[in-house]
């Protein structure tokens, strides 16, 4: 993950003003990508100020110091707050760790670890959550029962339907985020700095301690925020655990009868306390100094060997794996052919009547319908805006107002979701555009939330693309527009393609802003998941959380067969 | 010129062919019925009532009792009125509530005579076609019957510590009248009671019958039409009427008012009252509030199932309250 320019930082160099100013129909077009852009973060974001005041018929902020009338408001605050500390503290110990491991020793298996590893991202923490019912249940418990049995104690070791529990389910899909975010700094760091210290003698824990921690700061600094923002916006886990958070409680708020005075009072307060992580996080990127070891190609390290520590440190590792990615899926898979999911193993238990169930259900299918359709519409429309927007903010850098525009589009990324969707619903529940009530609502929550990832991701694949094509193209007189699409897409295009798949992954199983929008025939397929399990059958919900599961590869692996070029495109 | 003479007939038949199309599919009524019973009863009632009225099809949208409130309630404030033709709730008191703000369309069915008085609006606007009774479910291969409880109040035994299951009442609708219903017979004392025995509470109405049958969880309120359903399935539960009753769930229709497709509502709304859906739903479990039909297979007659006293008016009031307290006392 690259870093997220947010503050307007350095000078600006004066632009000649007179060619600039004309209105041309690229010039228009790129304006209206931006406006667009602006207004999927300034609406929700705006109505959540008067929301509340539009509802009252006058100047209303008694809202705001409401929420601290509320002890379960309160109550829920902290508890969010606590778990996302908790989390993104264990995340990063654990996820640290583990891209050292990966990216600077002789860890046995490591290039297929990096790749499972990205199956743990892709895994949605309420399909985590559901499998650990069925592994860490206080009393049934499967790995609960065995370790009561093995000591022949009374009582059961672990309760997953705890702040504990929920802690632990948070902290395996973070720590993917703080992986993914540490290994790509580890991976671009300059190697000479830590090459040196281990010529002159160096042992390999005092160089990771002293050059290698210190220099890739930032980015573990980064990603520990990253865990803190993403585990502020969970609703899932902590609803299937009874875990009382600001996203369980804000769509109690939303029930009968709502109260979307203090839904706005206590999404504002998460959305502060968000943004203050992003601002820290910017912080962190922008530190002076990064880009001296931080660059494209350098000096590559050499292997630390982990020597006797090589199997424990294996064991970690895979440790990491089996707790949230094989053992998850494997209660799933055998949940979902089962007929009762707590009967005795045997092949009479066996069935396959819970994906009959799903096929036939009006609602599943709907849901997943909808999910499909939502996730491919908000990716590629995404990928669209980025691929103009992330363009502009890398080539239009000297411009204060692209600066700006690019500052503000970013924001979303550290909004929870669920934030997002309670302005959403202040701002398209009345006239003149009312939205709710139809899936359009949902596809806005998913295109605000993942548009600054998309950008940042083409943004970077600009950064690395040198201009001289581009110049070239316009030296011999061709248009804006024709060299844009005619050389810098082309040349972004795996990128591009990339951008797809970063935004279709998270959208089809994404569950915390469309449990708020969802309406009528307009579910989701999480939302389905969850109806079904509320409706006592736990072996059909498995079954669906599979069914996505082989959705989302399907879709992932023919997407990158058929759109994924190896060589550069051959521009005519 | 003989080809071009075909080629155009060929043109002429395709369209007039697509106009029928279009001719015939505009004759299909889609009612929108929301409810809160689930799919596995609802759905098939539905299928039933488009295979007798061809032409109408009925597309069903299930969820817990409160969100699909909820939802109902964002509606009338984004569009004016509620989206659906046709409801079923098991919630009496809102579904009182919407008719009292003007939200239901009183309708005189000639089939309403066939059903019990207490189960009828004396204006028309909303009417019971069925009950379901919530018992006490528990694991019979982990607890035998001697220690399996026996009344409401028995729950509160330090022995079932660790062992009891709740629906969360603040996104289950039974869940709320569960929790209303003890503290209309007991206070609130009843549930703080309850929860110094750590029991799991779970967001749907019946997310608890994996629990107890797994034997995660031994115990907990659960509807009669699950209880039969898994004792059907030869599933190790087995339930108790509670010495003070078991607390009765009537589930209302009713058709909002200003739906477009009024006509096709009340012939669903008639379905749903009929002898005909009372058979099904009898079939599935449910006790149906009609005077010529008995109780479902294994249980006696509505009028013989020992009932506990509810007040619907006065859950509505205390709801919101009792949510409050539920949720400070239960949830981590």
């Amino acid at each position: 993950m690259t870093g997220i320019e947010l503050g307007a930082s350095g000078r600006h160099r004066d632009v000649p003003a007179t060619p600039q100013l004309t209105l041309s129909p690229h010039r228009l077009f790129a304006a209206m990508a931006c406006g667009f852009a602006l207004l999927l973060v300034v609406l929700p974001m705006g109505w959540l100020f008067i929301g509340p005041s539009i509802e009252s018929g006058r100047l209303d902020v008694d809202f705001l110091a409401e929420v601290f009338g509320q002890r379960r408001l309160v109550g829920a605050l902290l508890n969010t707050i606590e778990a996302s500390l908790a989390t993104s503290l264990l995340a990063t110990v654990i996820g640290v760790a583990l891209a050292l491991l990966v990216a600077r020793t002789d860890l046995p298996l490591r290039r297929i670890f990096s790749t499972l590893i990205m199956g743990s991202f892709v895994t949605s923490s309420y399909l985590v959550a559901f499998a650990y019912i069925v592994l860490l249940g206080p009393n049934a418990g499967v790995i609960n029962q065995a370790l009561m049995r093995l000591f022949g104690l009374d009582e059961a070791l672990f309760d997953i339907y705890s702040f504990e529990g929920y802690v632990f389910v948070a902290t395996l899909e973070a720590t993917s985020l703080v992986f993914m975010t540490v290994v790509a700094a580890l991976r671009t760091l300059d190697g000479s700095l830590e090459n040196s210290a281990r010529i002159l003698g160096a042992k390999a824990f005092r160089v990771i301690g002293t050059i290698t921690l210190p220099l890739t700061a930032p980015a573990i600094g980064a990603g520990a925020l990253v865990a803190f923002i993403s585990t502020l916006s969970l609703y899932g886990a902590p609803a299937i655990l009874g875990v009382r958070v600001v996203p369980t409680e804000i769509q109690a708020l939303l029930g009968y009868p709502a109260r979307f005075d203090l839904a706005a009072g206590v999404s504002l307060y998460l959305m502060v306390l968000a943004l203050g992580g992003l601002l820290l996080y910017q912080r962190l990127l922008n530190r002076p100094g990064r880009f001296v070891t931080l660059t494209g190609k350098g000096t590559p390290t050499e292997t630390l060997p982990l020597g006797r520590w090589r199997w424990p440190a294996f064991a970690f590792a895979w440790t990491y794996i089996l707790l949230s990615l094989f053992l998850p899926y494997a209660v799933l898979g055998y949940a979902s052919l089962s007929k009762a999911v707590g009967a005795d193993l045997s092949l009479e238990n066996l069935t396959l009547a819970n994906y009959a169930f799903i096929l036939r259900d009006q609602l599943s299918m709907r849901g997943l319908k909808n999910s499909l359709l939502l996730a491919v519409g908000a990716a590629l429309v995404a990928a669209m805006l980025a691929s103009i927007i992330g363009f502009m903010a890398v080539r239009l850098r000297e411009q204060r107002t692209m600066r700006a525009v690019d500052a503000v589009l970013m924001l979303p990324f550290g909004i929870p979701s669920v934030v997002i969707a309670v302005g959403l619903i202040l701002a398209f529940i009345r006239p003149p555009l009312v939205l709710y009530g139809t899936i359009w609502i949902i596809g806005l929550a998913y295109l605000t939330k993942y548009l600054p990832i998309a950008v940042r991701t083409i943004a970077a694949v600009y950064e690395q693309i040198d201009s001289s094509l581009e110049e070239a193209s316009r030296i011999v007189g061709a248009s804006p527009t024709t060299t844009f699409t005619k050389i810098s897409v082309p040349l972004a295009w795996n990128g591009i393609v990339s951008v797809v798949f970063v935004v279709f992954i998270p959208c089809f199983s994404e569950l915390s802003a469309s449990i708020l929008l969802v309406s009528p025939y307009n579910e989701t397929a999480a939302f389905a998941m969850i109806t079904t399990w509320g409706g006592g059958s736990f072996e059909a919900t498995c079954a669906t959380g599979v069914i996505m599961l082989a959705i989302t590869l399907c879709v992932t692996l023919v997407g990158h067969a058929a759109f994924v070029r190896s060589a550069p495109i051959v521009i005519r | 010129m003989q080809s071009h003479m075909s080629g155009r007939f060929f043109g002429v038949a395709v369209i007039a062919l697509l106009l029928g199309a279009v001719a015939a599919r505009a004759q299909d009524t889609e009612l929108q019925f929301y409810t809160s019973v689930p799919r596995e009863l609802s759905a098939p009632l539905a299928e039933r009532f488009t295979a007798m009225n061809s032409g109408i099809k009925v597309n069903l949208f299930e969820a817990g009792a409160e969100t699909v409130l909820g939802k109902m309630e964002l509606e009338i404030r984004s569009a004016g009125r509620i989206q659906a033709d046709v409801i079923w709730l098991e919630e009496p008191a809102a579904v009182k509530q919407f008719a009292d703000d003007g939200r239901l369309e009183p309708y005189a069915s000639s089939e309403l005579e066939n059903v019990l008085p207490i189960f009828r609006d004396p204006q028309g606007r909303f009417v019971a076609n069925q009950v379901a009774f919530v018992f006490i479910m528990y694991n019979a291969k982990k607890m035998s019957s001697d220690k399996a409880p026996k009344s409401w109040k028995d729950l509160t035994d330090s022995r079932f510590a660790k062992q009891l299951i709740f629906a969360n009442p603040r996104v289950s609708g039974t869940g709320a009248t569960v929790a209303s219903a003890m503290v209309q017979a007991y206070g609130l004392v009843y549930w703080e009671s309850i929860a110094k025995l750590k029991p799991i509470l779970v967001s749907g109405s019946e997310g608890m019958i994996s629990t107890i049958v797994q034997g995660e969880r031994l115990a907990g309120p659960i509807h009669n039409y699950t209880i039969g359903e898994l004792l059907e399935k030869k599933q190790p539960i087995a339930y108790v009427v509670p010495t003070e009753g078991g607390i009765a769930l009537p589930a209302y229709v009713a058709i909002a008012r200003g739906t477009p497709k009024l006509e096709a509502a009340k012939k669903f709304y008639d379905f749903m009252i009929s002898k005909e859906a009372a058979g099904q739903l009898v079939k599935d479990g449910m006790f149906s509030t009609r005077t010529d039909v008995p109780g479902p297979k294994g249980w006696p007659s509505i009028g013989e199932v020992k009932t506990m006293p509810f007040d619907w008016t006065q859950h509505a009031r205390a709801k919101a309250e009792i949510k409050a307290k539920f949720a400070d006392l239960m949830e981590k």
